[in-house]
């Protein structure tokens, strides 16, 4: 068998990677067309068992991390094995294809009222039954009515008013109400020393340990591996039990995985396929423990590349079987969902589950990582086009010109992956974050475009979303939310007393101070919540630094402990600044205080003049106008120094970065109008984009704009969305161009770029014709989401994106 | 902390802003009058669906709290008590869950569409609630139990009506 490595890297066995199609894999395209076709429904086997576990033994709060491991590995030995059709990689997080699973404890109980109807309503249906909702609301809810994460903090702070804030929604939303998330656990580990010698080496530091706790957690540890062995076990008994009933090929696969799961993932890999199967049985197993959000497996091509690359060479598989195995991986990383009630369709309408991998980029030791497994896992996304996994390809400076003229033939042909990082910037933002050199460049993509140092941070990336539109909106009305007439941020004066700018900013300052430290707060205490109700002992095995410190992730454990904030609304507040110093506290104000606070007031209807000025005469960011572009970077390192002021109850950082996901055109977009000419209600820019149509000088004076900021104080990354029309790319040499245009943009200090190349006309018939665009996959702000399954307005605001032209 | 030292610690109470909509005498008058009128009304429907439907009376039975209802000045309860539903005029001292309209007129045309969807009143500043969240939703849940069981006898009846059809078709 050939493999690229004796051929060139632009090939798979053989076949030029251009002219290797979906139709030379009939199993992915089954595969492919049954998650497709799949309905999501709920499954309650998870919060059944847990809830079960709990009646039955009672909710110890004197030792949580055991009590959560006991609770743990009860779930795991009691959860139903499924066994779908053409699998060659088994284990399911859920008993259905498409499931939805359910933490009570943490926010699942938000879809309770819409149980009854949710089989028929009009965004997301998903299926449940009758038995199943009575099990649910008469049983599972009421149990976790009061240890839930969410009261825990409203009850134990006395309903602090951060936690009322956050309730709000529009300011700031707390995430870890919705549970431990946006890790990568340490599947190198797994595959390379599998879980039996993480046990020994626990029962070890146990032998050794001088406090209770820590003989604790490493005993809790023990138990919840152990689980996860006799999942494997279980699964391998299920193979079995469905070989004796299928047609000879069939179950000659069923047995062949029957015997891998013998062995793996207590044991470490021998080839690929173990090594998949190790990691994915494993990634169900963590799903039982934590929610099932932007749980994401780093660098895949990396520590899979070994196992590959002797598999080839003792002729057990060629690139095509390879290109097969990941294809059927990454379909099994579609197999659940997230649960969104209806009002999170504007917030969350899409959304995937964000499980990310990282492809290619530095080793630690900043030698090019990129290697044959790299470009198997690129053209196997590229060609199943799913919204899982969220792949982000690393770019530094010493990559090899086929890779980077690979990524950008995928981006092209897949119209919205992978997402681009430049290994230069990203790696500096994360060593001036404390971070080391050798693990700053072992980075990978979590949940939508964040950048952790791979299986040794707890670094909760989305633990902070935060409107700075609303930050802006508290400052131009005295700290009182107009919406709800509440007092919501400190007395710094209304619009009409400030006599300039600088006084505007000082105020602007200090709401955004105030915001931020609510929102701190707020995070804080769900952390504390977290360390007492939900400590995750199986988590916490496979990331670095917990088995010295002999302490749970949510206590501390971790190597790198850091949580992350995103900023939503940097080019609306940037431009509302700009237009507030360049047009209304100008020394010739083209539009006073006075009016700019009545246009607001009545969302500028019957100030058209006030409007078009505030929309044409200030400088944009995006615009490549330094003017604009010194008030986004002075945002960004003055957002920065707010945040780092304070510390997670980890000890840990607070690591900045622009991304919006859909929240700039959901829940975010409730503020009022903005002194840059935008209406309430419309969308904000997605992440660190200029606003929509603001950037009229095409996309290097943008990229050029985005490449100003610094991109230390954006240690969570940011989202630059881009859009250009596909048929532009039908004229000759728009591709090589498209490149010269991602190098360059890299080369002035890029972080992070993305784009949808998809034509206006196909995107509006999408919108109203979506059964003929099911799996239309387009680029929100940070990750991939399936056109048709996105809001109205999140649908929009892709329409409307700027669209560019090279 | 220092940073909250400007904000009272009541979200519900802290309205020292204009709120959206000014209250005016006419207005308060209005919004006391239909907030006594929708607690009574929702208490009604659930009796209702309390005595014909099983599946209501599992989830509504041995279910004890009371709910109590603001808009402006006036109040009203919802009971749940000894398997059955009450509602009374005036405040009572520790409600499991309390409910302040913002926005009464909006939040009844929004529930008359999406009868449970809670969630989205709070987004859109239609009412600020205080209490352990469980009790908002499983509110919500009886309003979809209700909804549900509605549904299914449209359903029902159009499946009769469908026979009816297909055997005059014939």
């Amino acid at each position: 068998m050939k493999s690229v490595c004796e051929t060139n890297m632009m090939s798979i066995s053989g076949k030029d990677i251009g002219t290797v199609a979906l139709e030379h894999f009939p199993r992915l395209i089954r595969l492919r067309k049954r998650l497709l076709d799949a309905r999501p429904a709920i499954c309650v086997e998870r919060a059944r068992l847990f809830t079960e576990y709990f009646l039955s033994n009672g909710f110890d709060k004197a030792k949580p991390v055991m009590r959560q491991a006991n609770a743990l590995a009860y779930t795991l030995d009691n959860i139903p094995t499924p066994i779908f059709e053409d699998e060659l990689i088994v284990g399911s997080t859920t008993r259905h294809r498409l499931g939805v699973p359910l933490f009570p404890e943490f926010t699942g109980m938000t879809i309770f009222p819409e149980l009854p109807t949710i089989n028929r309503r009009d965004h997301d249906p998903v299926s449940i039954e009758d038995s199943e909702i009575d099990l649910l609301a008469n049983k599972i809810f009421p149990f976790w009515r009061d240890i839930n994460v969410h009261e825990y903090v409203r009850r134990e702070g006395n309903n602090p008013f951060s936690f009322q804030v956050f309730e709000r929604l529009v300011f700031y939303i707390n995430s870890k109400s919705n549970g431990i998330s946006h890790i990568i656990p340490d599947y190198s580990s797994v595959v390379h020393r599998g879980l039996q010698h993480i046990i020994d080496e626990a029962a070890i530091h146990e032998s050794k340990a001088g406090c209770s706790d820590a003989v604790e957690f490493y005993r809790a540890v023990q138990v919840s591996l152990k689980a996860v062995i006799r999942l494997a076990l279980r699964y391998s008994q299920a193979c079995r039990d469905r070989a004796s009933e299928e047609a000879p090929s069939r179950r000659d696969e069923l047995l062949e995985i029957a015997a891998f799961l013998e062995r793996v993932p207590a044991r470490p890999a021998a080839t690929l396929h173990e090594a998949l199967q190790a990691v994915w049985i494993t990634q169900t197993a963590l799903h039982q423990e934590n929610t099932n959000a932007a749980l994401s497996f780093g660098r895949l091509d990396q520590y899979l590349y070994p196992l590959y690359k002797n598999d080839v060479a003792n002729g057990i598989i060629d690139d095509m079987r390879a290109c097969e195995l990941i294809g059927s991986f990454f379909v099994k990383m579609g197999d659940h969902t997230i649960l969104t009630p209806r009002a999170a369709h504007k917030l969350l309408g899409g959304a995937s589950t964000d499980q990310a991998i990282t492809l290619g980029g530095m080793k630690p030791d900043g030698s090019d990582g990129v290697n044959e497994l790299t470009f198997v896992m690129l053209k196997a996304m590229e060609l199943l086009s799913l919204r899982e996994p969220n792949v982000g390809a690393r770019w530094h400076i010493s990559t090899d010109p086929q890779y980077m003229s690979a990524l950008i033939k995928t981006i092209h042909r897949t119209g919205a992956a992978p997402a681009l990082y430049n290994d230069e910037e990203v790696t500096a933002a994360l060593t001036q974050n404390a971070v080391s050199l050798e693990d700053a460049r072992d980075y990978g993509i979590v949940g939508c475009v964040e950048t952790i140092s791979a299986g040794r941070t707890m670094g909760m990336t989305g633990a902070i979303l935060f409107n700075l539109a609303s930050v802006l909106e508290l400052t131009l009305n005295d700290g009182i939310h107009p919406q709800s007439g509440t007092r919501i941020g400190p007395k710094t004066g209304a619009l009409s007393r400030f006599s300039s700018y600088d006084e505007f900013i000082e105020a602007f300052k200090e709401q955004l101070g105030h915001l931020a430290g609510l929102a701190v707060d707020g995070n804080n205490r769900f952390a504390e919540a977290h360390a007492i109700l939900h400590p995750t002992p199986l988590l916490s095995s496979l990331i670095e630094g917990t088995f010295a410190s002999g302490k749970d992730v949510t206590r501390g454990g971790a190597k790198y402990n850091s949580s992350g904030v995103a900023i939503v609304g940097l080019a609306d507040v940037t431009d509302s600044l700009s237009a507030l110093k360049h047009l209304v506290f100008s020394p010739r104000p083209l539009v006073t205080p006075d009016e700019l606070s009545a246009a607001l007031k009545n969302n500028y209807n019957g100030y058209d003049r006030a409007r078009s000025l505030l929309l044409n005469k200030a400088p944009k960011y995006g615009t490549d106008d330094p003017a604009a572009d010194r008030i986004a970077a002075s945002l960004v390192e003055l957002i920065h120094g707010v945040f780092t002021r304070y510390q997670n109850p980890r000890s840990g950082r607070y690591h900045v970065g622009y991304w919006s996901m859909t929240m700039h055109a959901g829940v975010f977009a409730y503020v009022g109008a903005l002194p840059n000419g935008r209406l309430k209600g419309t969308p904000l820019a997605s992440g660190a984009t200029p606003v929509s149509g603001v950037a009229v000088k095409g996309p290097t004076a943008s990229l050029a704009s985005t490449s100003a900021l610094n991109s230390a104080y954006m240690a969570n990354c940011i989202a630059n969305n881009h859009k250009f029309s596909r048929s532009m790319f039908a004229q000759p040499g728009k591709i090589v161009l498209f490149e010269k245009l991602v190098e360059s943009y890299f080369r002035m200090g890029g972080m992070q770029v993305q784009f949808n190349i998809h034509d206006k006309q196909t995107l509006l018939d999408a919108r109203d014709n979506p059964d003929n665009y099911r799996d239309l996959l387009v680029r929100v702000s940070g990750y991939s989401a399936y056109f048709c399954d996105l809001s109205r307005q999140m649908q929009d605001e892709i329409i409307d994106r700027t669209e560019d032209v090279i | 902390m220092n940073y909250m030292k400007h904000v009272s610690s009541s979200f519900a109470s802290s309205q020292d802003g204009t709120p959206s909509v000014p209250r005016t005498f006419v207005g308060s008058l209005r919004d006391s009058f239909l907030l006594h009128i929708t607690i009574i009304s929702i208490a009604l429907i659930f009796r209702i669906f309390h005595l014909i439907s099983r599946r209501f009376r599992n989830a509504t039975d041995s279910f004890d709290s009371i709910y109590q209802f603001r808009s402006g000045h006036s109040v009203r309860r919802l009971i749940f008590s000894n398997n059955r539903i009450a509602t009374r005029s005036g405040p009572c001292p520790s409600p499991d869950f309390e409910i302040h309209f913002i926005d009464l007129l909006g939040t009844l045309a929004y529930i008359a569409k999406y009868p449970n969807d809670p969630i989205t009143l709070i987004m859109e500043n239609k009412i600020v609630q205080i209490g352990n969240l469980y009790y908002l939703y499983r509110f919500g849940y009886y309003c979809g139990l209700c909804e549900s069981i509605i549904g299914n006898l449209g359903h029902r009846r159009s499946v009769v009506v469908g026979i009816t059809r297909s055997k005059e078709t014939k």
